[in-house]
């Protein structure tokens, strides 16, 4: 019989490589039988599914950082110098 | 400003339209706003330095993310390599938190969990997880971010950072723990996590 403490590494690394039949089969077993392990399985599965979202930058519904503005010219300086340095600039397309 | 006039040779725009997207991608990922900014701006002049490349093969914000996302690849493997961390897979001592010594659960710890679902909804909640992941330690932040935001096999990251699967594994599932506790505590000590 599985401890909670095996179930939760488990649970944790069937989200990264499918499971060994009999492992998967013990793990079913003790989640059937106990409800807190089944909770952290349920959140475990839903903190992937947030963070998968939280991972997308243009993900409308939330709010997020802007890029400071002396960051911005900064980097239009920097691209502004590399355009203008001879034998660096990209070639203008045909 | 159109699509048309970033593609014909303005990166000035592209700065305009894309810099806020780019920025937000690289902080998600590194916890760190300085890294984020320079590596942003190395993403803007690789850009201009490929040229035409782009040359409609995908949205422009798609091909710049797409380099960008390499840059942040590399700054987490030369980091892991220039500034290792003690072994988190074996020392780390946040089982104890979790795990009573015969291995259940401590009492409440699973059932007083909030569902990241509902945090979802609310608009501090990206903040809420910004602070919570930059509070893992650095090798679970970095081994987190690789798996969960990049969504990289495990057998990529045990090649990236060289370690092994079983440590990795070990480590994801103790950064998962943390950062679920982490949510939890700030979500019920906020009072609009309450309902």
């Amino acid at each position: 019989m599985l401890t909670c403490k095996e179930v939760s590494r488990l649970v944790s690394e069937s989200l990264d490589h499918p499971l060994p039949v009999r492992r998967r089969v013990a793990v079913r077993l003790h989640l059937v039988m106990c409800n807190l392990c089944r909770s952290y399985r349920s959140q475990m599965l839903a903190l992937r599914q947030v963070i998968r979202r939280y991972a997308d930058a243009d993900d409308p519904g939330l709010e997020g950082a802007q890029m400071p503005a002396r960051v911005l010219d900064r980097i239009k300086r920097a691209l502004q110098e590399q355009r203008d340095r001879p034998g660096e600039a990209p070639l203008e397309k045909p | 400003m159109t699509q048309t006039d970033s593609k014909a040779g303005n990166p000035e725009l592209w700065v305009d339209e894309h810099g806020d997207a780019l920025y937000r991608y690289a902080l998600s990922r590194l916890q760190n706003a300085a890294a984020a900014e320079d590596l942003v701006q190395e993403t803007f002049l690789a850009a201009l330095k490929s040229g035409g490349e782009f040359a409609g093969r995908s949205t422009m914000r798609t091909w710049l993310i797409g380099i960008l996302k390499h840059k942040i690849i590399d700054y987490i493997r030369k980091e892991s390599r220039e500034r290792p961390t003690e072994d988190l897979a074996t020392t780390d001592a946040s089982d104890e938190t979790f795990f009573d010594s015969t291995g259940r659960w401590r009492a409440g710890f699973t059932n007083r969990q909030a569902d990241p679902r509902k945090m979802l909804e609310h608009k501090e909640f990206r903040a809420m997880l910004a602070c919570c992941l930059a509070r893992l330690p650095e090798s679970l932040q970095r081994v987190f971010v690789l798996r969960e935001l990049e969504n990289q096999e495990t057998e990529e990251i045990c090649k990236e950072l060289d370690v092994s699967s079983t440590n990795l594994w070990v480590m994801l599932h103790r950064a998962r723990l943390r950062l679920q506790n982490c949510l939890t505590e700030n979500w019920f000590s906020n009072p609009k996590g309450k309902d």
